[in-house]
């Protein structure tokens, strides 16, 4: 059994991550297209739709798509047809762009036109679905050979769908009157585990003292960082403290219990 | 043959999904005696309305042997919502790259095949779905509640997997969850079984 427990695999996440924790008032959008560049990402979108108390639906959308195309798309209502909004609101399998049948005229005539709008031909988009059922899509957007593009989805598909995951959490807390998010609650022994993180001691020497299997120990952070909305273990020790939802210092343990 | 269907694909797979439902009813309510709802012969509860999705394993005419029922743990699903005392004072897993199994079934009647290792071939075939379909996904874990009975099941047939809960009486039946690892040795596991069971 293997536990990854920092985002030490998780390569693109962890530099979001890092680049919003150090400039709280970055432009998470222009924050992550800087980091995609790097990868050869071109575009990334943000889409979600939820309906609120009042019965009205609303949405939010971040998208580096050119302006045009983004008109154009609004203006003739694509959402209706697009392959991609259709089958992720629900649908929680990562959708491949390449993969979606475009016999049907209109869709074809759709993906030739966002093409001309400067689109790129290969994107995976991320259905995303919180706990209160709220659905979303992260897309990303590139231009790549074939083969390349397979190596691609292989190293980064988790690294994505993790990285959409936070950018919806961002989005969240970043709203007004969702305090709800930006506290979330750690269990008993998440914080004994985290506090342990604090405090230096690495999975193994936490497993000793706990008389935890490491497996169950990297688990628990593994969850710790997620929950937190964060890349890796440093990030969370850091997040964890600054809520106060750890102490600081540890008294000294009594190990061999 | 391995089947997934979700909102999209149901229409042309109601057949199979009515017998899942079927398939839940007969060996959930009245075999282990859980306390769950079935109306008209099917068992349907309130994660089916959740859009899952459904990994679902038939002879390739129509027939169901297994099925299962996939939730990511992002969203609403059983371990949060149903089964929170078998977390005990652990924590409610919320995380991408984890997704939630319930539901697992397997048809004993309709498929009669075991493997040497004395695994149903409809069982290790419907693991073979799920665990190849959370790779392709990118999921690193899958996490289930499940009772002993299905447990010493899910060991022989060579699932990589800890528990992470304690064990809980559940409606007479001693209930606990697990977090099982995503990845290509446990495919190759999965689908070496029968050939190294021969060969040992």
């Amino acid at each position: 059994m293997s536990i990854e427990a920092s985002g030490s695999r998780h390569l693109i996440s962890n530099l979001f991550q890092e680049k919003i924790i150090v400039d709280h008032k970055a432009d998470i959008l222009a924050g992550l297209c800087d980091i995609g560049r790097d990868f050869g990402i071109e575009h990334f979108t943000y889409f979600r739709a939820a309906r609120t108390d009042t019965g009205e639906v609303e949405t939010v959308i971040k998208t580096s798509y050119p302006e045009s195309w983004f008109e154009r798309y609004n203006e003739r209502a694509y959402h209706r047809i697009d392959p991609v909004v259709q089958n992720g609101l629900r649908n929680f399998l990562p959708v491949d762009w390449s993969t979606i049948d475009q016999k049907e005229k209109r869709i074809h005539n759709f993906f030739g036109e966002a093409s001309e709008h400067g689109i790129k031909d290969n994107g995976i988009t991320i259905p995303i679905r919180d706990e209160r059922n709220i659905t979303g899509l992260f897309s990303i957007n590139m231009e790549a050979r074939e083969k390349s593009w397979h190596l691609f989805k292989k190293e980064f598909l988790s690294d994505i769908t993790y990285l959409a995951f936070l950018f919806h959490q961002k989005v969240r807390r970043g709203q007004v009157g969702d305090c709800a998010v930006s506290r979330p609650k750690l269990s008993d022994r998440e914080t004994e585990v985290l506090e342990w993180a604090a405090a230096g001691k690495t999975a193994w020497e936490t497993a000793q003292i706990l008389q935890l299997s490491q497996d169950t120990v990297a688990f628990y952070l593994k969850n710790v960082i997620a929950k937190l909305g964060v890349a890796n273990k440093t990030q969370a020790v850091a997040v964890a403290l600054a809520h106060g939802a750890i102490a600081a210092d540890i008294n000294t343990p009594i190990i061999g219990r | 043959m391995i089947h997934r269907i979700s909102f999209h694909n149901r229409g042309g797979n109601e057949g199979l999904i009515n017998q899942m439902h079927q398939l839940r009813a007969r060996q959930f309510s009245e075999r282990r005696g859980w306390r769950v709802e079935v109306r008209d012969g099917h068992e349907i509860d309130f994660f089916d309305d959740m859009d899952p999705l459904y990994i679902v394993v038939s002879d390739g005419e129509g027939q169901l042997l297994a099925s299962l029922r996939l939730l990511p743990t992002t969203g609403p699903h059983m371990l949060s919502d149903v089964f929170p005392e078998v977390m005990g004072k652990n924590a409610v897993i919320r995380h991408p790259l984890i997704w939630e199994s319930s539901r697992f079934c397997v048809d004993t009647r309709a498929c009669r095949k075991f493997g040497e290792d004395m695994i149903n071939t409809a069982t290790r075939e419907l693991l073979r779905g799920l665990f190849e379909t959370a790779e392709d996904a990118g999921m690193e874990n899958i996490v289930s509640v499940y009772d002993l009975y299905v447990e010493r099941i899910l060991k022989r047939s060579g699932c990589i997997f800890d528990r992470i809960g304690k064990v809980v009486r559940y409606d007479d039946l001693r209930t606990t969850a697990g977090i099982f690892e995503v990845s290509q040795r446990v495919i190759q596991n999965l689908a070496d079984r029968t050939t190294l069971a021969t060969t040992v």
